[in-house]
């Protein structure tokens, strides 16, 4: 159970939160360029 | 002023550059070990909290300082907190040169291997000390960093565009192919699991450790290229729109994702390949150092791989390639931030790589020849960089914390803005974890490494050899503060 919520934590954190990153900056990106 | 009027030409391009500079070999060969030794699972908890607590808050200021001075780390620091503290860039600078001397010996060791690889004599070899020992001991070293120090002045003689960001776009995807392919391979291999359950899962007695958290912090320190000075070079080279908040982010993001990325394929391969006493050799064995890991125990480990001689190598050579690629994108920074302060100090690029890349390659030799020397080496400047964040962190207090998050972070192309947050952990947490860093690996020298001999000067691992190296290079940047000013704002005030 420990190790589930490390890994959850862990990957959602690091991965999770890089991804996240990247769609917002992408969108942003975009919104810019149609500006 | 330097020449500043290449820029990074998308942001995607500036990305990757500065993604190339973060993940370098340590993310590969020392966060898996450091992870083993401090209780898998219970690590990763402290070093995700660090990332967000001293990785991310640096590398976004070290954006931002970038970018609104458009100057390296000597000019850059001055402009913030005074010209009087010149300097502390001058320092932060230094470390990071120094680190190039000998991190170019370890591009070069890194290139060996995938020779070696490629021509069978990892999968044939039946003794890897040796091999190690035979090649670290005879002169190869020099020839090999000769080579990696000829490749990275190549890809900066070619410019920012040309060179640095055309580099990084083929460099950082071919190394996440390689890691994924690699990632892939050894969850894939019998027992792998175990090695996934060992990384994951933490021991609430290890979480309580303050070791386990300091061991965290370290990591972030050194692996994610915050604070060195090298993305604030980067940053010179950024257009006005580019985002400092979401640039930083992703860059100290990607970075230990890919550390991530490199644990689960360490810990499966281990775990897999030699079951039971793999996990020993990596906390206390032939994987518990740097070296011992990349060049001793994982080509051993590659040599039980199923599949035979054939696949052996080939997942040998793409491990040793992928090595090679996050040392290379890291190595030019490092080049690119002497050449960029030489730049702001009047040279004219050429001349400036070709100075820098003489003394990188003749201060790197003593390195290359002499494994003592190199660790002394590793010691003095790894610690050394946590003064540098320090610095980092004083300039900005210095010119003021709220002044600099609403005109140099929050500034001109940044969409994300950053909130009053960002005053206390650069005014207090930053400076808290420079103290304890430092304290801490003191402590250790004193009480661990060299008990007998940590005051000498002249001891591999003692804190009198820290001091003695820093304090002559602290006192002459302190001597030659007001010509370093004088080159740098003339030329300023002139552009």
């Amino acid at each position: 159970m420990e190790t589930l919520l490390t890994m959850i934590v862990t990957i959602g954190a690091v991965w999770g939160g890089f991804s996240v990153v990247l769609i917002t900056a992408l969108r942003k990106e975009r919104q810019k360029s149609e500006q | 002023m330097a020449d500043t009027k290449e820029f990074f030409t998308s942001r995607w391009g500036m990305i990757l550059s500065v993604i190339g500079i973060a993940v370098g070999t340590g993310n590969i060969w020392r966060f898996s070990r450091i992870a083993a030794q401090n209780g898998g699972g219970s690590f990763l908890i402290p070093w995700v909290i660090f990332l967000f607590i001293w990785s991310i808050p640096l590398i976004i200021t070290e954006f931002a300082i970038g970018k609104s001075k458009r100057l390296g780390t000597v000019g850059g620091i001055a402009a913030l907190a005074g010209e009087r503290f010149a300097w502390m860039g001058a320092f932060v600078g230094f470390v990071s040169t120094a680190i190039m001397f000998y991190y170019s010996v370890v591009a070069g060791w890194c290139m060996k291997y995938v020779v070696n690889a490629l021509s069978g004599t990892l999968a044939s070899t039946e003794d890897h000390i040796a091999l190690w020992d035979s090649f670290t001991g005879g002169y190869e070293p020099v020839l090999f960093h000769l080579v990696a120090m000829a490749v990275g002045g190549f890809v900066i003689y070619k410019g920012v565009v040309k060179g640095i960001e055309r580099t990084s776009r083929y460099l950082i995807p071919a190394l996440l192919v390689i890691l994924v392919t690699l990632a892939i391979r050894a969850v894939t291999l019998d027992g792998a699991w175990e090695g996934i359950r060992y990384f994951f899962t933490p021991n609430v007695e290890t979480l309580l450790d303050y070791k386990v958290w300091l061991a965290a912090l370290t990591q972030n320190a050194w692996d994610t290229g915050a604070g060195w000075g090298l993305i604030l070079t980067y940053a010179c080279y950024a257009r006005k729109k580019e985002d400092i908040t979401l640039n930083g982010a992703l860059t100290a993001l990607g970075n230990n994702s890919v550390s991530l990325l490199a644990g689960i394929t360490i810990f499966s391969t281990v775990f897999a390949l030699a079951p039971g006493g793999g996990i020993t050799e990596l906390i206390s064995g032939r994987g518990s150092t740097n070296t011992g890991l990349a060049f001793i125990f994982l080509p051993q480990l590659f040599g039980k791989m199923p599949g035979g001689t054939f696949v052996q190598s080939f997942f040998s050579t793409i491990f040793f390639l992928g090595l090679t690629f996050a040392a290379i994108t890291s190595l030019i920074s490092m080049i690119e931030l002497a050449v960029h302060v030489f730049m702001d100090m009047g040279l004219a690029r050429k001349r400036a790589l070709v100075l820098t890349l003489v003394l990188g390659f003749l201060l790197g030799i003593p390195s290359a020849l002499n494994l003592m020397f190199f660790e002394n080496q590793d010691w003095v400047w790894g610690i050394g960089l946590m003064i540098s964040g320090g610095f980092i962190s004083f300039a900005v207090i210095k010119h003021g914390a709220d002044k600099f998050r609403r005109e140099a972070v929050n500034s001109e192309g940044t969409d994300v803005k950053v909130g009053k947050w960002y005053n206390i952990i650069i005014t207090w947490l930053i400076p808290i974890q420079v103290i304890a860093l430092i304290v801490w690996w003191f402590y250790l020298a004193i009480t661990d490494f060299d008990k007998e001999g940590w005051w000498n000067p002249f001891h591999t691992y003692s804190v009198g050899t820290c001091l003695l190296q820093w304090g002559v290079m602290m006192a002459f940047f302190i001597l030659i503060n007001r010509v370093m000013v004088r080159r740098i704002f003339s030329r300023a005030t002139e552009a």
